[in-house]
């Protein structure tokens, strides 16, 4: 046993490999906070120009194919919003007769995102809005598109945000047309599921998810995103619901932090 | 000088990760070339070396990772230290032997990855976690035995010129 443990110092190998293990470790079990800095400070040195030129073409990818679609919309969204104008001045009438007030539901704070990690499960983001801007820990990130994700580590001037597609990032939901209740979580590939909806309750592919409020994290009424299989297996008393998400994760450019939410 | 073509190498390597691979990716999966050319390393110049390109390329993708902050450059540095002792044990002259090494080391460090992210989903979805992982380990072996090919197609060029 002493031969082979003394053959293990005189390896070659034995300090090199200590001393990464020990950097390593020390990397480990920094605080989440500490390696928030730390990867915003080398994102906003060592990594931008590479980030910016990554920022770049997604970009310029993603307005593209945001031209096309938005094309295709613009047709068909005149009629509505035309529909919707005249829903709005009907609203405005209402409420001033009732004697309320209109408020914004939510408090947003538009941030960039800093970072993103450079493998192929990529879990989080990192975002230049931090406690200097209001955000704290546990707070909704939204896109125009939906949810995001939450905030879990907030520095001075960066957050990192714990994506949906992060098997322990999970949101209370709700189908909005039918209001069944269920909980959206990631569970492996390029969709989510809604879990925990009662074999009984009437979801089809189509239908709107939104959150429901009840996680305590995100408030309710955000689009989490659409139905695209709901099944059930005879005898399981859950339904088996996927979801494509309404916000697109390979191209994320700009996020709202919602930091206060007025309207529950 | 030898300083300035690392750091160079550096520089590709990270902007071919960053901005290349994801838009390569088929199905949201894309080669880890930096893992791939850390094996590569240690296959060619042996342990040592792989190891400590392992550490430089590791801490470099670690540092845009909060959540995993240390994790890539503890495995990329394995990685490139087994393949070195890969190449101090059995060693063959072929890109084909080179590109099933990295496979196979690239394959078990996604499986790794997976575990260290979260056991649970792991666990849970075992079939696909090895799918996927089998899946990057191919693309980033055709990664590199392409990148091979295309070194050594040049360097007969050179040679012929």
């Amino acid at each position: 046993m002493g031969i082979t443990l003394r053959g293990i110092y005189k390896s070659p190998h034995f300090a090199p490999i200590m001393i990464v293990a020990a950097i390593s470790v020390v990397m480990i079990i920094l605080p989440l906070k500490t390696r928030t800095t730390l990867s915003r400070l080398a994102a906003e040195s060592l990594f931008l120009p590479f980030i910016e030129t990554d920022r770049y073409l997604t970009k310029i990818n993603a307005t593209f194919e945001r031209n096309i679609t938005l094309n295709r919309k613009l047709d068909s969204l005149a009629i509505e919003v035309a529909t919707l104008h005249e829903h709005k001045r009907e609203n405005v009438r209402l409420r001033r007769m009732l004697d309320f007030d209109f408020v914004l539901p939510y408090s947003l704070i538009p941030a960039e995102i800093l970072a993103i990690s450079p493998t192929s499960t990529f879990k989080s983001v990192l975002i230049d809005a931090g406690r200097s801007r209001g955000v704290a820990k546990n707070m909704p990130v939204i896109s125009p598109s939906g949810i995001i994700g939450k905030t879990i580590a907030t520095d001075n001037k960066a957050s990192t945000v714990q994506l949906l597609l992060d098997p322990s990032c999970k949101v209370a939901a709700r189908i909005q047309r039918s209001r069944a209740m269920g909980i959206v979580e990631y569970t492996g590939g390029e969709y989510l599921t809604l879990s925990r909806v009662p074999a009984d309750q009437d979801v089809v592919e189509g239908d709107a998810v939104i959150s429901s409020g009840l996680g305590g994290i995100f408030p309710q009424g955000l689009f989490v995103g659409t139905v695209i299989k709901s099944e059930v297996q005879e005898g399981d008393l859950f339904k088996n619901i996927i979801i494509k998400p309404g916000a697109d994760f390979s191209i994320i450019e700009e996020v709202f932090v919602i930091v206060s939410q007025t309207g529950d | 000088m030898p300083y300035f073509y690392y750091f160079l190498g550096w520089i590709i390597l990270i902007f071919g990760q960053i901005v290349i691979a994801p838009r390569i990716s088929v199905t949201g999966i894309y080669p880890d070339m930096v893992l791939a050319t850390v094996i590569l390393i240690g296959l060619k110049r042996g342990s040592q070396k792989g190891l400590w390109f392992g550490f430089i390329f590791g801490i470099s993708l670690d540092l845009l990772d909060p959540q995993n902050l240390g994790w890539l450059t503890l495995l990329g540095s394995i990685s490139g230290m087994v393949a070195g002792m890969v190449r101090e044990k059995i060693y063959v002259e072929s890109g084909l032997y080179q590109s099933g090494i990295i496979a196979a080391i690239t394959f078990l460090y996604r499986i790794a990855i997976f575990i260290i992210d979260s056991p649970g989903y792991f666990y849970n979805n075992f079939a696909d976690s090895l799918i996927t992982s089998l899946f990057i380990a191919l693309y980033s072996a055709l990664f590199a035995g392409i990148a091979l090919m295309i070194l050594k197609q040049r360097f007969r060029l050179r040679e012929l010129l």
